[in-house]
């Protein structure tokens, strides 16, 4: 009976994905196109100075970026600095130096790791005027990102790539906010709490007392879902029941996070003139997610041991409202999006189902992925791909009408080298340095051996994934982990972000080539296949060894 | 709220990361 209320779950989520797949998408295409824009784009244009008509070159649209983000951390830093004279800020003192940098890094990423408990150590003045904004901006920034890959595709000879600050602006005007309030409406409707009420001191059943903190929760549930950014309202994050009370505001939940990601296919479709090959990149990335969830699901309901299977499965973490299956398919949706708001504590999943979702995360999060991350991430795994079939086959490799050159190459290998690189140096690095090696042991790991790396493997992954998901085991509001994790979010964030538009432009200069008997199609379940095993073998190859010192490991203990 | 030393060393490594991507992207062009 469980497996089947699980299953209609799924079901429920495909038909809701599918019905929204087809307007959502060619609704994003629309809005990127159009020259038309908006009175208040217009005035807002005015006010910055920006002519929406004039597109900027790769290396423009990059600086613009850059700069745009660099003064979000500085902004978010001070904001969390200066909370205690801050008003709304429920008496709480200023955020110390080394969580406002972390915080900071993290929210401008669209990581929104969190090193502290939130509820009782933010404000709503910083909560509302800082971390929500940042919800809203780091995601349009992702996307914008991703249109203008798209555009390097789709121009011909051309020297631009898009206007960042058109493509910002329209994400956040006329996508995300919109979005949000219907879905905050609907998840205060399912029971999120809504208001500004503070902390409410209750007398409990037994006499004591308990104060209950409340707040603007279903307003930031909605974008932290929406835009795939995961930070929550409270450290218990959408397990709180304040923030996600029942079955359903949970699959609404799940549905917020896969709406933008699985739909930008068909805006990749639509804007590239040819809606196969946004099928093909949906098959690929719903093809993985598929395998994940089926293998974490089933991690979790027959591995653990005797007791785990005679209680119905690995319950311990999991909410009892969720299950199983509601605490899986979160789980997978939040770690192979960029999401990583959690439900369920993924430290106490099992060995297997923990490493399923630290696997996730090492795709790159790319099926579906992030908003406008995730699309970018599996469009350089296609170069990759097409490459790797042009030396199999001895074709010429192209993509879209695109030559797939040494120039384009490189740019695709050494994007998919970063996050790896900042993942396996961090954690190498807490590890190999004696005197911060000691410091982990003593104030950070609580279950020494093999457990203990998986936590630290866990921590540095989801931080230069821009996940954000924690295994929640591991003391991280240190000096150390404060501050490297926050290197490397911020660096795993723009790094590649940096080839990704060296990419666009690379691709936007070439004229498209014809298709001749050569040439690969890239909208077949071939190249679906083929697709797919590159994202998973280039995952594996390089995350093996550590992954077999950790959760692999632990598991066959 | 005084302004401490923390302070401008983390201001100071939030701009330096910045400018670590700056300078790849100035050398990608070189790519």
């Amino acid at each position: 009976m469980v497996a089947l209320f699980g299953m209609l779950q799924i079901l429920t989520l495909v038909i809701l994905l599918a019905l929204v797949y087809r307007p959502l998408g060619d609704y994003m295409a629309k809005m990127f196109t159009t020259s038309k824009d908006l009175r208040v784009e217009r005035g807002f244009y005015r006010l910055i100075g920006v002519d929406s008509d004039s597109e900027q070159s790769w290396r423009l649209y990059l600086r613009s970026v850059l700069i745009f983000s660099l003064v979000g951390v500085l902004l978010l830093y001070a904001l969390q600095r200066l909370q205690a004279v801050l008003p709304y800020a429920l008496g709480f003192p200023a955020i110390p130096e080394g969580l406002s940098f972390n915080t900071a890094a993290s929210f401008v990423s669209n990581t929104n790791w969190q090193s502290y408990s939130p509820d009782v150590t933010m404000g709503y003045a910083v909560q509302l005027g800082g971390l929500v904004v940042q919800n809203f901006l780091s995601v349009a920034v992702g996307i914008a990102v991703a249109v203008a890959l798209i555009r390097g595709l789709a121009y011909r000879k051309s020297g631009t790539v898009g206007n960042f600050w058109v493509d910002l602006t329209r994400s956040s005007l006329r996508l995300l906010l919109p979005l949000s309030f219907v879905a905050a409406i609907v998840l205060i409707a399912g029971g999120v709490i809504q208001n500004f009420n503070g902390f409410d001191s209750v007398t409990t059943i037994t006499g004591g007392t308990q104060s209950i903190p409340g707040g603007p929760v279903a307003s930031q549930e909605a974008i932290k879902m929406l835009g795939n950014n995961g930070g929550g309202f409270y450290n218990a994050n959408s397990a709180h029941p304040f923030e996600n009370p029942t079955a359903w505001t949970n699959l609404f939940e799940i549905f917020l996070m896969l709406a933008i990601p699985f739909a930008l296919t068909r805006t990749f479709g639509q804007m590239v003139g040819d809606k196969r090959q946004g099928t093909a990149i949906l098959a690929v990335m719903a093809s993985i997610f598929a395998v994940s969830l089926t293998a974490m699901t089933l991690f979790e309901t027959l591995t653990g041991g005797a007791a785990t299977r005679l209680a119905g499965g690995a319950m311990e973490g999991k909410e009892q409202r969720f299950g199983i299956w509601g605490s899986t398919l979160f789980a997978t949706s939040s770690t192979l999006t960029s999401t990583g708001a959690v439900n369920s504590m993924h430290d106490s999943f099992t060995s297997l189902g923990g490493f399923m979702a630290m696997f996730n995360m090492m795709l790159g999060e790319v099926a579906p992925g992030g908003g406008g991350s995730g699309l970018y991430g599996m469009l350089i795994l296609a170069v990759i791909a097409v490459f790797i079939a042009g030396l199999l086959v001895g074709r010429t490799p192209e993509y879209l009408g695109k030559k797939i050159g040494p120039r384009e190459i490189k740019l695709a290998s050494i994007y998919i080298l970063i996050t790896p690189t900042l993942a396996l140096a961090g954690t190498a690095l807490s590890f190999a340095i004696p005197a911060v090696r000691a410091d982990v042991l003593k104030t950070s790991i609580f279950n020494p051996g093999l457990h203990g790396l998986s936590e630290v493997l866990y921590a540095f992954t989801s931080a230069a994934n821009n996940n954000g998901s924690a295994f929640a085991g591991l003391t991280a509001n240190t000096p150390w982990f404060n501050t490297t994790l926050g290197i490397a979010m911020l660096l795993g964030r723009f790094l590649p972000i940096v080839f990704v538009l060296a990419l666009a432009g690379s691709l936007a200069a070439q004229d498209k080539i014809p298709a001749t008997a050569g040439t690969l199609p890239t909208h077949r379940p071939q190249f679906v296949g083929l697709l797919i095993g590159v994202s998973v073998l280039v995952t594996a190859l390089t995350y093996f060894p550590v992954l077999a010192l950790g959760p692999l490991a632990e598991g066959l203990h | 709220m005084e302004l401490s030393v923390l302070d401008i060393v983390y201001v100071l490594v939030a701009i330096a990361v910045f400018a670590v991507v700056g300078v790849v992207a100035r050398g990608v062009e070189k790519l």
